[in-house]
């Protein structure tokens, strides 16, 4: 475990490079650890290891669905309690039902967020000012 | 000879002239004939039928089976109705005997395969069979039938035959039930609980049909009237049939029709027997035609109705995957390009070194030419999705084309792209002839697939060649583009014509690209006279080979 330098966590689980690379670094300006995971089959490994405070977890990735990643965090005694937003580029109402019911706290469509608004929203949600 | 002199020297003789072919004497009604004869015939028919469909399809093995057993069943009831000797007609007893319980239990098997969608368990199929042995052990002795009753040429029947194959006809019939109650119950979707409901339904309405005779017979001594059941055996198992063939299971509406219009018909048929009144066979005739006049007209529309509603829920799925994948494939390169600007004018990257600007602004692009190419492969997907549509389509104009010359073209066209790469681009075999090759089709589309097969070629081949061959032999064209690049692993060939489908390796090789592109060019191909598209790879990293055949004019 690592806290030494005491910021929040986020593990970015999204198999596109380009947008991985455009969250990172919003995130690093606000003070926030982040770790970026484009390979969704090492997603539980990845939270398993570095046991982040926060997953933004994406859902239509080529190898693995991120509906899956999301049960088998869920279904890990170690990171079951971990907060899962997941963060796509899809709405439908039916993928939003099926997420919250296995445990996702929220649905947020990137189309609709630019960078620093999904930064301030995990701000808000982890109790930074 | 002993043997069978033993067996004949018993023999009885009923009191009535004894049958020519085996199957015709003066005992025999004219409604029998009909019944059996032709229902034999249809439902053997009807059996191979299914099984030719596909050899290896368990239901159709079973539905298979079912016929065989009821044919043999029908035939056998025939040669019973037409004989005069005691020892015939307790041959053949004896083996209806035999058969007909093989009939419920191949309902059974079907009933359950259907639901299930997987074979019974081996204790099961032993518990089925344990049940029926005891009619194999004892058709053969004084318990199936015990004796020969001349005056009214009948057998006598034994328990087995009076008890024991009635009680386990009925304790199938409601394993059938009881197992569809069950799957019904535990059905999670509101389509699932319906199929279950018309398979049973049917199953059941099918067993009744063929018991009919002795259900009425047992009840009424109405041998005539109890032959009207064998008539809807046939529509039963024709409806399976086409059920099994059409859509792997039953439609209620077409169902209910077809029962209707059968009662009806068999009902208005008998009316011709048993009316006495040479007018009122007529009026009965008449109606009878027009039963099945209006009867058959009915399933028809009924028919074409549910091919409509199962096409129309067809095309709607298909509509909602590809809205869901299309959006985010089109989301996706505008949530970069809107993010990355966002974040610049921001100032973020105001400190950023040059390097690092370049990586945003690079990100950018190939968003930005990922969203050209999904655009346009949505619009032309969009426009294939049948043959017919492509065809009809306004932008459509069908005339000669000369496929060297637009080879040549395209393949002029994509040379600097190559160049560019390092990549030998070898088209000598287009342009070692100018003999045109003419094909019957759309220029627009030709050239789309064909500049679309040969930049695949180029964007997923980083060194080596790729190789262009165009050939024509009698009606027929042939065109190759044979590369040395990435090859297609195995796991992704099956699916490699499908939407927005991509090789695992070819996402990492050409980010752009947006997986409608060989779904296009399979669909033009095809659309053209005698189009073909097939491909070779021996696997990953091994090169990959496009073969497109046209037919020539």
């Amino acid at each position: 475990m690592n806290y030494d330098n005491g910021l929040k966590k986020i593990l970015l689980i999204d198999d596109d490079a380009d947008q991985t690379s455009m969250y990172k670094h919003p995130f690093e300006k606000s003070g926030f650890d982040i770790s970026i995971e484009n390979n969704a089959k090492n997603a539980v490994a990845s939270a398993l290891g570095w046991m982040p405070d926060l997953i933004l977890l994406d859902i239509i990735m080529e190898d693995v669905d991120g509906i899956e990643v999301l049960q088998k965090l869920k279904e890990n005694e170690h990171t079951k309690n971990i907060p899962v937003i997941m963060l796509t580029n899809t709405y439908d109402r039916q993928t939003v039902d099926k997420v919250k019911g296995l445990g996702a706290i929220d649905y947020w469509e990137k189309t609709k967020m630019l960078p620093y608004d999904i930064v301030r929203k995990c701000s808000k949600l982890l109790g930074i000012s | 000879m002993s043997i069978l002199n033993a067996i004949f020297s018993n023999t009885a003789f009923c009191n009535f002239d004894g049958p020519t072919y085996l199957l015709f004497s003066s005992n025999v009604a004219p409604l029998v004939h009909y019944s059996h004869i032709p229902i034999t015939i249809i439902s053997l028919i009807l059996g191979f039928f299914i099984l030719f469909q596909n050899r290896k399809g368990l239901p159709n093995r079973i539905l298979f089976c079912l016929t065989l057993a009821f044919s043999a069943w029908v035939f056998l009831d025939s040669v019973f109705w037409a004989s005069n000797r005691s020892d015939v007609i307790m041959f053949v007893w004896s083996l209806q005997i035999l058969f007909e319980p093989i009939v419920y239990i191949s309902a059974l098997y079907l009933v359950y395969v259907l639901i299930k969608k997987e074979d019974i368990s081996f204790n099961k199929k032993l518990l089925i069979a344990l049940i029926y042995l005891p009619v194999i052990v004892f058709v053969p002795t004084k318990y199936s039938l015990s004796g020969f009753d001349v005056a009214t040429c009948l057998s006598n029947e034994g328990p087995i035959a009076i008890y024991y194959t009635y009680a386990i006809e009925i304790l199938y019939t409601l394993w059938i039930i009881g197992f569809s109650v069950r799957e019904y119950i535990k059905g999670k979707t509101k389509e699932a609980k319906q199929e279950i409901l018309l398979l049973t339904a049917g199953t059941i309405l099918l067993l009744l049909a063929f018991s009919f005779g002795n259900i009425i017979s047992s009840f009424t001594e109405d041998w005539k009237f109890a032959q009207i059941g064998l008539f809807a055996m046939p529509v039963f198992i024709g409806f399976l049939v086409y059920s099994i063939v059409k859509y792997g299971t039953f439609n209620i509406k077409l169902f209910s029709s077809i029962a209707l219009v059968c009662a009806l018909g068999a009902l208005s048929f008998a009316q011709i027997f048993v009316q006495s009144l040479q007018v009122f066979h007529i009026v009965a005739a008449a109606t009878f035609v027009l039963v099945v006049v209006f009867g058959i007209t009915l399933i028809r529309s009924i028919v074409k109705d549910v091919r409509n509603q199962l096409h129309i829920a067809e095309l709607n799925k298909a509509r909602s995957d590809f809205l869901y994948i299309a959006s985010h494939q089109l989301r996706t390169p505008v949530t970069v390009i809107k993010g990355n600007l966002s974040v610049l004018v921001e100032g973020d990257y105001d400190d950023a070194t040059v390097e690092q600007r370049h990586e945003v602004y690079n990100s950018m692009f190939h968003k930005a030419n990922k969203l050209t190419n999904v655009v346009n492969g949505i619009l032309a997907a969009s426009h294939m999705d049948n043959f017919e549509e492509f065809k009809m389509s306004n932008d459509v104009t069908i005339k000669d084309v000369d496929v060297r010359a637009l080879t040549k073209e395209i393949c002029e066209n994509l040379k600097d792209k190559a160049d560019e790469k390092k990549i030998e681009l070898d088209y000598s075999s287009v342009i070692s002839s100018t003999q045109p090759i003419i094909v019957k089709g759309s220029d627009n589309y030709l050239e789309q697939a064909i500049s679309n097969l040969l930049d695949n070629a180029i964007n997923y081949t980083q060194q080596g060649f790729v190789r262009v061959a165009l050939s024509q032999t009698n009606n027929r064209l042939t065109l190759q583009i044979t590369d040395s690049g990435i090859g297609i692993p195995v796991e992704d060939q099956s699916r490699l014509f499908g939407k927005f489908e991509r090789g695992k390796n070819a996402r990492n090789a050409y980010t752009d690209g947006s997986g409608l592109g060989l779904f296009v060019v399979k669909k033009v191909v095809e659309a053209h006279p005698g189009g073909r598209i097939s491909f070779k790879s021996e696997g990953e990293g091994k090169g990959t080979t496009f073969i497109v055949e046209l037919k020539t004019s």
